[in-house]
């Protein structure tokens, strides 16, 4: 993770905690101040419906005593009542109804002391039942609110009732009265738009969410339909004050303060990646600074005027980047000098190459002239070409030396042929085998043929000593076209045995000069390869692993005429 | 004091007037005539229009079209001596009750096989059953005529303004025929006005259902004092218990078995309906409602259509009716309920007729119907 990356986050969560910590206390706070303000209302509420119970009834009441003090003096009445008078009779069974209308009552009932209705305002042709239970209910529920659920010809009646009693005659008549409760009355009950009233009679339950804010308010009840206990019960007035309405307004507030905290996070977050980027600007540029530095390049300027850190820092690094710099000055002088003693070196080490086959085909033709005479001649015939071709690159290296010159000839090279001849000239593994795995119309290689010819044979000589003394050995020379990172084509020469291989500290040691671990060696082989390698513009790589072996491989680039042919 | 006598209405013989207003009730349609469909529309037409024979105010046949009338040994067969003053043959009143769907359909209704005018004078009419007495499809409005010239005195509608009775008693209007108690007080009160109860005309019964339980005990409901008590305390009008004989226990020479419809399968319904805008009959199931001890049981009002309906499905407790007393043709009043099932007859209700004290006489006819007693000539 960079450092910019580290101090956005530190810088991020800096400010959005906090942020969100406020929002999420403001929402909370705001919601327990909403369901107390909602519990508030409903209580209010229910304290306002009970005084409208309470003016309802006085109101009720009121109406009733005026009826019943003119009823007490009507003469027609009167003569019903107490004398069944025929004429009148009539009078009383429309009573009722009358004044019920003319009184706005929407229920009225007159009872003798047996519980007898006498007249039905709401019920004109009840007469003569028998409703004892009315008025018993009436007068134990004289302090609270009663409700009476009546029956009416064509459906119930729900009513707010009260009772009054009037005497005439020295019999006492009961006048039971009240005005209807239905749904108009309970949306009026409730006043404001977002509460709303419920009747819950016993033996329903109310039709409430759980969530909803509620509170019941509890009135006597009595249900004289026919087939009803006709006992008193407890009704109750729901007022609920529903929770749809709290919770869109808790969604309201949730969606503004998330809305609120995207906002005002998206402008920190903005504002703290411009500030990580304008600290860690500095450190960037002293980052591309310093990976430009190499032996070759130290010319980079590390000047600062800033007083902090980072210009301390970077005055380091421009102190350090001069030490270098010398250092780097003597490193070449002291190359230079050593160059002197590698050519001296590489001279000695490539004459005697060149004297091995030499040397060989002469002890050859010895030993052949010491056994065979008759054959030396042949013989001769058949080694001469080795001869003649150690003569060549003899000569051919003196020429280049001769000329000095540090430049590489460039033909088109079929390593094919290097290699067969390498092969045709070379020790062969004693005992062991040497096996030839060419590619058929490998591409030519852009390279001198000597100096390809001397790669091959320090790798093949290499490989060669290196299966010395080993009873099952083998030298595989391998080559194969490929292609290139960069597209391009190359020739790929493998050189592998079976030698005993290298540990990791003798690898990290076989490129440097004079480096051997074998008895007479120059331990120039494997430097002098890589350095034409590198000047043919080509790669090495060496596989190795104790007791498993070396494997070289060379990659050069093809030649371009050839290619393109 | 003759029958003819008990039906003329408190009258100044002396009195010369030759128009009364009269306040109707029901709107007038003269394309009706001469078939009434409301009182209103009765109480016109009948001074316009004969039939053969007309029934007074206590259901005895009277000259009309026909001064006279006799029948044959068998019963059958009976001849109307049309009158002279008629100013109609035998042979044109057989055509036109021949044109008259409404003519022959009441014919049929009553029995009539055969229409014969044996003489200008004479029509024949047989009967496939022996009728003992006069059939009282005679004076059935449907076999009326115009008569010629015009009614002595004659009665024309009194123009309303409001709802307001007592207004055109007080404007002067002569004939007001109701039921409603207390313009009936008002007019008690008024010295120049009298009140003259018109006949029985109407009866209310509950039909019940034939696949429900009943909706009280019949030896409640088969009693004449619940009859009675209802008549006294439960309807709003003059009433009395209804009282035998019932026509429709006759029902069986109808060969009416049931209404002729199909079988409905209507849900039952926990109701006692009635005719909507009737007063009495909403009283009547009211009443039926408060004696029944089920909180489910309801009174309900039903316009014409609905009530038939409910009738034909059965689906109700209870049907309260309104049926003529003394239908002219009983098989066809019992064809329009006949099969809904038992019918408990209640109460027997009338109009009263307010009137002037000046008024020349005025007689009345089974149905409660008005009309003078002369014709200019």
């Amino acid at each position: 993770m960079s450092f910019r990356t580290r101090l956005f986050i530190a810088f991020a969560a800096a400010v959005v905690i906090p942020l969100a910590t406020l929002a999420f206390g403001v929402r909370r706070e705001m919601s327990h101040r909403l369901s107390a303000e909602y519990q508030r209302r409903v209580r209010g509420a229910v304290a306002a419906i009970r005084e409208d119970l309470t003016r309802q009834r006085d109101n009720i009441a009121t109406r009733l005593a005026v009826l019943s003090d003119q009823l007490s003096r009507d003469n027609r009445f009167r003569l019903a009542a107490l004398d069944g008078d025929p004429a009148t009779r009539r009078f009383l069974l429309d009573y009722a109804g009358t004044a019920m209308r003319l009184s706005g009552l929407s229920f009225l009932q007159v009872q003798d002391t047996t519980g007898r209705i006498m007249s039905s305002g709401h019920f004109r042709n009840e007469y003569d039942q028998r409703q004892p239970e009315l008025s018993r209910f009436l007068f134990d529920a004289a302090e609270v609110p009663a409700l009476v659920r009546a029956r009416t010809p064509e459906a119930a009646l729900l009513t707010l009732a009260r009772i009054e009693t009037f005497s005439v005659g020295g019999n006492s008549f009961t006048l039971a009265g009240g005005v209807e409760l239905d749904e108009g009355w309970l949306r009026m009950l409730s006043r404001d738009p977002d509460l709303s009233v419920a009747l819950v009679l016993p033996g329903s339950e109310p039709a409430t969410d759980t969530r909803d804010v509620v509170e019941a308010l509890p009135v006597a009840f009595l249900d004289l339909l026919p087939d009803t206990r006709a006992q008193p019960d407890t009704a109750y007035l729901v007022v609920t004050q529903s929770a749809r309405t709290l919770a869109a307004l808790r969604r309201r507030v949730d969606a503004w303060s998330l809305a609120a905290l995207a906002v005002t996070s998206a402008l920190a977050l903005s504002g703290v990646a411009w500030l990580s980027a304008r600290v860690s600007r500095p450190l960037r540029e002293l980052a591309e600074k310093t990976e430009k530095i190499d032996l070759d390049r130290l010319d980079q300027d590390f000047a600062s005027d800033r007083p902090d850190e980072i210009g301390a820092l970077s005055r380091l690094l421009g102190a350090m980047t001069e030490r270098l710099r010398v250092g780097a000055g003597r490193l070449r002088e002291a190359e230079r000098r050593v160059a002197m003693g590698d050519l001296a070196r590489q001279v000695n080490h490539d004459i005697k190459n060149g004297l091995g086959p030499i040397r060989h085909v002469l002890r050859h033709l010895d030993q052949v002239a010491g056994e065979r005479p008759e054959r030396l001649a042949a013989v001769y015939q058949e080694r001469k070409g080795t001869l003649e071709s150690s003569v060549g690159y003899l000569e051919s290296l003196a020429r280049n030396y001769a000329r000095l010159s540090p430049e590489i000839g460039r033909e088109p090279c079929d390593l094919n042929e290097v290699v067969l001849a390498v092969a045709g000239s070379a020790r062969r593994p004693d005992p062991g085998t040497m096996r030839l795995a060419l590619a058929e119309s490998l591409p030519p290689v852009a390279a001198d043929r000597l100096v390809a010819r001397r790669i091959v044979e320090n790798l093949v000589g290499n490989a060669v000593d290196s299966l010395a003394g080993l009873p099952e050995a083998a030298v595989t020379l391998t080559t194969e076209a490929a292609r290139g990172d960069d597209g391009g084509t190359l020739v790929r020469l493998t050189v592998a045995d079976t030698g005993p291989g290298m540990t990791r500290s003798e690898l990290d040691r076989a490129f440097d000069a004079f480096y051997t671990t074998k008895p007479g060696g120059t331990g120039l082989g494997l430097p002098i390869v890589r350095r034409l390698v590198l000047d043919l513009d080509g790669a090495l790589r060496v596989d190795t692993e104790p007791g498993a072996g070396t494997r070289v491989t060379v990659e050069l680039p093809a030649s371009p005429a050839l290619k393109e042919r | 004091m003759s029958t003819d006598d008990r039906c003329l209405l408190p009258a100044d013989s002396a009195s010369t007037r030759d128009t009364l207003t009269v306040l109707l009730h029901g709107a007038i349609d003269t394309a009706h005539a001469p078939v009434p469909v409301n009182d209103g529309e009765r109480l016109l037409f009948r001074q316009w229009f004969a039939a053969p024979l007309r029934l007074d105010c206590e259901g005895r046949p009277r000259p009309a079209v026909a001064e006279a009338w006799t029948r044959d040994s068998s019963g059958k067969t009976w001849t109307l001596l049309l009158a002279e003053h008629a100013g109609v043959s035998a042979g044109e009143l057989a055509s036109a009750w021949q044109s008259r769907p409404g003519a022959v359909a009441a014919l049929r209704w009553a029995g009539m096989e055969t229409v014969t005018p044996l003489h200008p004078s004479r029509l024949v009419v047989t009967f496939g059953a022996a009728q003992d007495s006069v059939p009282a499809v005679f004076a059935d409005p449907a076999l009326s005529i115009r008569l010629p010239g015009d009614p002595r005195p004659v009665l024309v509608p009194f123009p309303t303004a409001g709802s307001d009775l007592r207004d055109a008693l007080d404007r002067g209007v002569d004939l007001v025929p109701t039921d409603d108690p207390t313009l009936l007080e008002y007019a008690g009160r008024r010295p120049e006005l009298t009140t003259a109860a018109l006949p029985w005309t109407r009866t209310y019964g509950l039909v019940l259902s034939p696949t429900r339980p009943p909706l009280l005990p019949s030896s409640m409901t088969d009693s004449s004092a619940f009859r009675d008590a209802l008549a006294r305390d439960a309807v709003p009008v003059s009433a009395r218990g209804a009282e035998p004989p019932y026509w429709w226990e006759d029902s069986a020479r109808c060969g009416i078995t049931g209404s002729g419809k199909p079988p409905s399968h209507e849900a039952p319904e926990e109701t006692v309906v009635y005719p909507q805008d009737d007063p009495v009959g909403r009283a009547l199931a009211e009443r039926i409602v408060a004696l029944t001890h089920d909180s489910r049981i309801r009174a309900r009002g039903l316009d014409a259509g609905e009530l038939a309906d409910a009738l034909h499905a059965g689906s109700p407790r209870g049907v309260i009716l309104a049926l003529p007393r003394n239908p002219l043709a009983p098989c066809r009043e019992m064809a329009g309920w006949a099969g809904g099932g038992h019918l408990v007859p209640l109460v027997d209700v009338r109009a009263t007729l307010i009137l002037r004290r000046e008024l020349p006489p005025l007689t009345v006819d089974w149905d409660g119907a008005v009309r003078g007693v002369g014709r200019s000539p």
